[in-house]
């Protein structure tokens, strides 16, 4: 259960969130598009906790986010744009900073998520060596540490080739199967058919839009003036 | 707190993985030192100047006394050593003093050997170019002592003679001149007498050899900071936010890094100690001080410059002209005044006379407090600039 409610940010005087509102079941995956610097990365940090909105709340199956910073970390896994990885270490070694209990890895790896993401394949390699598909799959085995109830995506197939687009798409359908809550940001057709609920990021709020909207027809929506 | 072990652990494990590379520019960063070392001090103490001064003679009348004293003069070693004696026609003379092709210019009228023996002192005549240079600026000096001296020398023998004849003595005038001639050549030939004289040395009490060492020292750990980037370099925007998330917040990211900085710049600076032996038990409060100091320092610039190669370029630039500003590559007293006041601020200015203590054994408290207090301050600055870049981060 996601609530967010009169979600505002600025960068200066520029206001990137404007009295944004957002709700999301439990096992319901949510897609926001809109152009570039709309403000969507802004929210989905201001989600994961790294940003800190100036107004507004964050409520994650009842718990008051910005009150306890700790609920962001449990309650929510983060895969940014970019990975979160150390480059001289092997695979391995990274997992182990966010999964801190050696054994709770080691069955992750054996028969949990992170061997649903194909990590023990190359779970020894140095993450220098790896390609960007597997770096996305390490990152979101990172994000899956301690199995949050909340995923949220920013752009992550985002230049990756189709294989590992579909794969992605694959791991995310089984999340929501488990009943996981996704927020994703996409403009990846594969991606956006999975969303229950797609909207729009406008003038820093959000707006609902047919969730079947594709091409042309969706990006006329960036556009559109709130009057 | 688990979490931040394991980051420091791993960092440290990172580390490792990286410090062959690391020695290995040291290695380099070590021979590329010494040759220019090397080279320098072949240049700076060699044991024939590097400069000989040109004096052109003009002989007005030939005569073979004349041409005698002037071998006996060409011979002496330490005029071989340093003048080059060219003889010349007049015009020839004049041509090149003014070309500034000379330090001097020397004229000896007719009759000037013989004046010498007959006490008549026939004047030479010197000439110097306009905008005299260092040697001849130097010559000129030389000269003007010299003809000082022959003056008062002449006036005490005039005087005795005067003196003798007003008393009625003049059958002791030979003894007396004798004598007078005798103290005169006994200060004149004690050469010694010169170099009685208090000796000052540019490099304080140390040997030129410490000193360069000391500052050779501090240079090396500056720029083997270069070699430390990958080990101190910050945190991604995205690492760092998610470290942050884990609860690892930017204060404990700084002090793994920094961990990992001083260890490897640590291994350097034993590495150099043991080989040059100051590294004993009575050293170990400089070096660890030096090594605080310069860590901190390396730290901070680059904290300041997130990108690799500006990075390592301005901690080599900086390094490069605070050890010149503090006297690293030529002593303080030869530079300009602006650059010795400058200089007096500078940490590298502490961190020399840190080093320079491994060889004297005291270090000043002054020293001490200096180094410390530039330990904290780049600490404290660093982890400001840490804490601004998270919220632009954010």
């Amino acid at each position: 259960m996601i609530e967010i409610e009169n979600l505002s940010t600025a960068y200066g005087k520029k206001q990137i969130l404007n009295g944004l509102t957002l709700y999301a079941d439990r096992g319901e995956c949510v897609g926001i598009v809109g152009p570039n610097g709309c403000g969507k990365s802004t929210l989905l940090s201001a989600m994961a906790g790294v940003l800190r909105p100036k107004r507004g709340t964050i409520h994650y199956y009842g718990k008051d986010a910005l009150a306890n910073h700790k609920v962001f970390s449990k309650m929510t896994g983060y895969v940014p744009q970019e990975n979160p990885l150390l480059p001289e270490l092997s695979v391995y070694d990274n997992l182990r900073l966010w999964y801190p209990d050696k054994k709770v890895l080691e069955k992750e790896l054996e028969e949990g998520f992170l061997q649903l993401l194909g990590i023990p394949v190359f779970v020894k390699k140095p993450v220098s060596k790896l390609s960007g598909g597997m770096k996305k799959r390490v990152s979101i085995g990172i994000a899956m540490a301690g199995m949050p109830p909340v995923l949220i995506l920013d752009e992550p197939s985002a230049a990756l080739d189709l294989v590992c687009k579909e794969d992605i798409r694959r791991y995310l359908q089984i999340y929501l199967e488990r009943k996981g809550t996704v927020v994703i940001t996409t403009h990846e057709e594969s991606e956006l058919s999975l969303c229950d609920s797609l909207y729009v990021m406008r003038e820093g709020k959000l707006h609902p839009v047919d969730k079947m909207l594709r091409g042309e027809k969706l990006t006329e929506q960036f556009s559109k003036t709130d009057a | 707190m688990r979490s931040t072990f394991i980051l420091w652990k791993l960092e440290w494990k990172q580390m490792w993985k990286k410090l062959p590379g690391m020695l290995l520019e040291a290695i380099i960063l070590v021979a590329i030192l010494a040759a220019v070392a090397f080279g320098a001090g072949k240049l700076l103490y060699q044991d024939t100047p590097m400069i000989r001064i040109s004096i052109c003679v003009v002989e007005e009348e030939e005569n073979p006394l004349t041409d005698l004293l002037l071998n006996y003069v060409q011979g002496m070693e330490s005029i071989s050593e340093t003048c080059e004696f060219l003889f010349v026609t007049k015009e020839e003379g004049f041509r090149l003093l003014k070309e500034q092709k000379l330090a001097a210019l020397l004229i000896l009228p007719a009759g000037v050997a013989e004046g010498i023996l007959t006490g008549q002192n026939v004047p030479v005549q010197v000439y110097f170019p306009e905008d005299a240079g260092m040697e001849s600026a130097l010559l000129k000096e030389l000269t003007d002592a010299g003809v000082s001296m022959l003056q008062v020398a002449q006036a005490e023998i005039y005087g005795i003679y005067d003196t003798a004849k007003e008393f009625g003595a003049l059958e002791h005038l030979s003894v007396l001149e004798a004598d007078i001639n005798q103290q005169n050549l006994a200060f004149a030939l004690d050469r010694m007498a010169l170099f009685k004289t208090q000796k000052v040395s540019a490099t304080g009490s140390l040997t030129w050899t410490q000193y360069y060492m000391a500052s050779g020292l501090i240079y090396f750990l500056l720029l083997l900071g270069m070699a430390c980037y990958p080990m101190m370099q910050p945190y991604t925007k995205v690492m760092s936010n998610q470290l942050s998330r884990q609860g690892i917040g930017v204060g404990k990211q700084c002090i793994g890094k920094w961990l990992c900085g001083f260890t490897s710049l640590a291994i350097g600076l034993l590495a150099v100690a043991l080989v040059i032996g100051i590294f004993h038990r009575n050293t170990l409060g400089s070096l660890l001080l030096i090594l605080l100091c310069v860590t901190a320092l390396v730290f901070l610039i680059f904290q300041i410059v997130h990108s690799g190669v500006t990075a390592v370029l301005l901690l080599f630039f900086l390094a490069t002209v605070m050890v010149y500003c503090s006297g690293g590559f030529l002593p303080s007293i030869f530079l300009p005044e602006s650059v010795q006041i400058i200089g007096k601020f500078l940490p590298t200015t502490y961190l020399i006379q840190a080093a320079a203590s491994l060889f004297t054994g005291t270090l000043e408290h002054s020293v001490t407090g200096a180094l410390l207090g530039y330990t904290a301050g780049f600490c404290a600055v660093s982890y400001g600039i840490c804490l601004l870049r998270k919220e632009e981060k954010a």
